[in-house]
């Protein structure tokens, strides 16, 4: 007995000595200096969009319309970046099909523009996913003329105060949910999103996981294959391709993958790939292999998504492969390592 | 008594947790067992209601009533509910299968039971030598195939797969930052190795019995904080209560009327030639099982050949992935054959480690489109990590899993 009571006392000692375990603090880091850093820069990018779009609501122009386009864009990528992980306030507060969800419905947002009711949150708060969030606005201000794209968003826009005023109280939506994601994110008290992060452990660790490897898995499969797969010719299928009407097919999905990049390395400070090296150094560096490369082939795609698997076929299918084995790997080796799949399973094991 | 306690738990538990509808009920499809298809689920219902007789036949059971019946309605009743799905397939269930299925033809109501206080003719304070044996010989198969078991390379060098199990743990409190240490899992490795290879010996022997039984507690109540395996702990502990010395409880439970009431004492006599001979048939199957991993070129764990019923407790970290292909050879149409209608999430995890199971699941994709008047092969991008290995190709995605095998279909594991 008093054997075990020292062995008890040796195990605490040396475990106080050892500090938190690499896990407790790759959850800290990439709460501290990806998320919640990314949700700022979201809530930033968000409220220039809406200066940029009240500037054209004030005065639309060809060069406001196209300063509108480019924090659009902005926003859209700061958002793509965070697609990755999306458990905590952006699925408690229902708030990602506003960033998110991209098959608006032309019918419906013109049946709101040409409605008598007035434009205002009330309104806006009892609109469906397909006719607000940051794609209605990309309709709004790109339009869906494949020839010249934006001008004939330009002309509507310029034609109808209305429709101004809509483009305008989308844009607020999207400014006050990021700013209300950035301060849950912010937040340092025991029920901030940060410590139930944190505190969660485990169960944090299984969620992220899996949601990188479900984000890695809707880049090759449901954009860049799908893309491969449309019969041709590709320009009379824009219409199925996220982000064509506004060009950012490619950057999306460049900027989602640069967002696993960084949840998966914590950022400056300490990530998955640090709780994946002190168990098998060898598979993490396997896995770092796999997103360099994967990430250089979509980088290297230069085009949007429609214009390179027209131009640049093999390399687009070059990208597929290369995103296809992070995503096999991020299925199997990772959550094997970091034994997410015996604890993210209802049931019992032996 | 312990046995019935423990499993009426285990039935309450599986009730509480809602596994019922989810394991059985739920699933649009389960893996039979072969031979065993024509096992299957029942309506929610009734499946509710199996569970709850088991649990009031293993509480019977404990009590010592009707124990004949009892024992043997929970041996039939768990034996089926273990038939009707493949992934559902735990050690320790298989275990409780064999003991209840032992414990059927055991005098274990000779005492302290309510049967012996009704019938006075079945009471007796001895019971023959094999029966206790019978037991002890089953759960020492256990500890010793399971010690076996990890006797391989990656158990003892490389400390997997305690290594990634161990760091998952890494949250806990107090300990927690211990686990994530390589030196630990080094050091739980070889203990776990040599405690599984010599505890039986160690129960035996009168001198090392308590000793022993307290690292047994200790031991299993750690693998029951550190790891998500249910009843196992709880289980082996009561069992290892086999090894003491046979009467061991009345040193510590005074029982008053029933001692005073005559006893139906035995006569030493021979065991029976026809139960040697089925002792030995029993033995000889349960020593026989456990070896088919080692007949095996390539690791059990890797191509779940032999794998089942041979007590390779936790040696195993294996995560699979499997895509299904459904190809017409008629029109050279081909496409993805999605399984969220088919599986849950916790079939296809299973699934996606088993070649055999995935096979299983591609055979049955081909008889639902065959059933429509469309016949197809089915092919499969399968891939699984083992123990801390690169992942790799688990099947060659070159077979049609519908039609014969080839020798080589399932894809020989690389080295650590």
């Amino acid at each position: 007995m008093r054997i075990l009571l020292f062995l008890l006392l040796l195990m605490m000692a040396i475990s106080t000595h050892a500090g938190p375990s690499s896990r407790t603090v790759a959850l800290r880091d990439i709460a501290d200096k990806v998320i919640a850093p990314g949700y700022q820069d979201l809530a930033v990018r968000a409220r220039a969009l809406t200066n940029a779009v009240e500037q054209l609501a004030k005065a639309p122009d060809a060069k406001s319309l196209q300063a509108a386009g480019d924090a659009w864009s902005a926003t859209l990528l700061a958002a793509r970046r965070l697609q990755a992980f999306q458990a905590g306030p952006m699925t408690e507060r229902e708030y990602a099909s506003s960033f998110y969800y991209w098959q608006v419905l032309p019918v419906r947002m013109e049946a709101v523009v040409e409605s008598p009711r007035a434009i205002d949150k009330a309104m806006v708060d009892e609109l469906g996913a397909t006719t607000k969030g940051l794609f209605a606005l990309e309709y709004l201000l790109f339009g869906r003329t494949n020839s010249e794209p934006g001008a004939d968003a330009l002309k509507l826009l310029a034609g109808s105060e209305r429709r101004r005023s809509y483009t305008l109280a989308l844009a607020r939506d999207i400014e006050m949910k990021a700013g209300e994601l950035a301060r849950d994110w912010e937040r340092s008290d025991a029920q901030g999103a940060k410590a139930k992060f944190v505190a969660g452990g485990q169960e944090s660790l299984n969620v992220l996981v899996n949601q990188l490897a479900s984000t890695i898995e809707s880049i090759a499969e449901n954009r860049i294959k799908f893309v491969l797969s449309l019969p041709q010719p590709v320009s009379r299928q824009l219409d199925r391709i996220e982000g064509s009407h506004s060009g950012t097919s490619l950057g999306g999905i460049v900027a989602m993958m640069e967002g696993v990049r960084t949840m998966y390395k914590g950022g400056d400070g300490s990530g998955l790939d640090d709780a994946v090296r002190q168990v098998n150094a060898d598979l993490e560096q396997r896995l770092e292999e796999k997103l360099d490369a994967a990430l250089a082939a979509l980088v290297g795609l230069e085009s949007p998504l429609e214009r390179a698997v027209v131009e640049k076929r093999e390399e687009v299918q070059k990208a597929y492969e290369a995103v296809r084995a992070l995503e096999i790997a991020f299925k199997t080796e990772l959550p094997s390592v970091l034994g997410v799949t015996i604890t993210f399973n209802s049931g019992d094991g032996d | 008594m312990l046995f019935g306690f423990v499993m009426a738990a285990a039935m309450v538990r599986f009730l509480a947790k809602g596994w019922v509808a989810e394991f059985y009920t739920r699933p649009a499809f389960h893996f039979p067992y072969s031979g065993f298809e024509w096992v299957r689920a029942l309506p929610e219902g009734c499946m509710q209601g199996i569970f709850a007789l088991l649990a009031l036949a293993a509480i019977c059971v404990a009590i010592g009533f009707c124990y004949r019946l009892c024992i043997t309605l929970f041996f039939i009743g768990f034996t089926y509910i273990e038939l009707i799905d493949q992934t559902l397939y735990l050690n320790h269930y298989y275990l409780v299968s064999l003991l209840s299925g032992l414990m059927i033809f055991l005098p274990a109501n000779g005492a302290w039971s309510m049967d012996a206080l009704r019938r006075p003719e079945i009471r007796s304070d001895v019971a023959p030598a094999w029966t206790l044996n019978l037991l002890r010989f089953q759960v020492a198969v256990v500890y010793i195939f399971a010690g076996l078991a990890k006797l391989n390379a990656d158990w003892l060098l490389q400390a997997q797969p305690l290594r990634i199990w161990l760091a998952a743990r890494s949250d806990l409190p107090i300990v927690g930052p211990l686990l994530d240490q390589t030196w630990v899992a080094f050091a739980a490795s070889w203990f776990g190795a040599a405690f599984d290879l010599t505890i039986v010996f160690l129960l035996l022997c009168a001198r090392t019995r308590k000793t022993a039984y307290a690292a047994v507690i200790v031991f299993h109540l750690a693998t029951l904080a550190l790891f998500n395996i249910g009843m196992f702990p709880c289980i082996m502990i009561a069992s290892a209560t086999l090894f003491f010395a046979p009467g061991w409880p009345r040193r510590f439970i005074v029982v008053a009327q029933t001692d005073s009431l005559p006893h139906r004492r035995l006569e030493t006599c021979p065991t029976p030639k026809l139960t040697c001979a089925l002792l030995a048939i029993y033995a000889a199957v349960q020593l026989a099982l456990p070896l088919r991993p080692y007949l095996q070129s390539q690791p059990a764990a890797w191509t779940c050949h032999g794998f089942n019923l041979a007590w390779q407790v936790m040696i195993a970290e294996k995560t699979g992935y499997v895509e299904f292909t459904a190809a017409d050879p008629l029109t050279n149409e081909h496409w993805r054959v999605p399984l969220n209608d088919l599986l849950t999430p916790r079939q296809q995890i299973m699934m996606a480690q088993d070649p055999d199971l995935i096979r299983a699941m591609a055979r049955h994709l081909a008889r639902m489109y065959s059933d429509q008047g469309r016949p197809v092969e089915i092919r499969c991008e399968a891939f699984a990590s083992f123990n801390g290995r690169p992942a790799q190709r688990l099947i060659d995605p070159t077979v049609n899993l519908a039609g014969p095998l080839p020798r080589e279909w399932v894809v020989r594991v690389a080295r650590l």
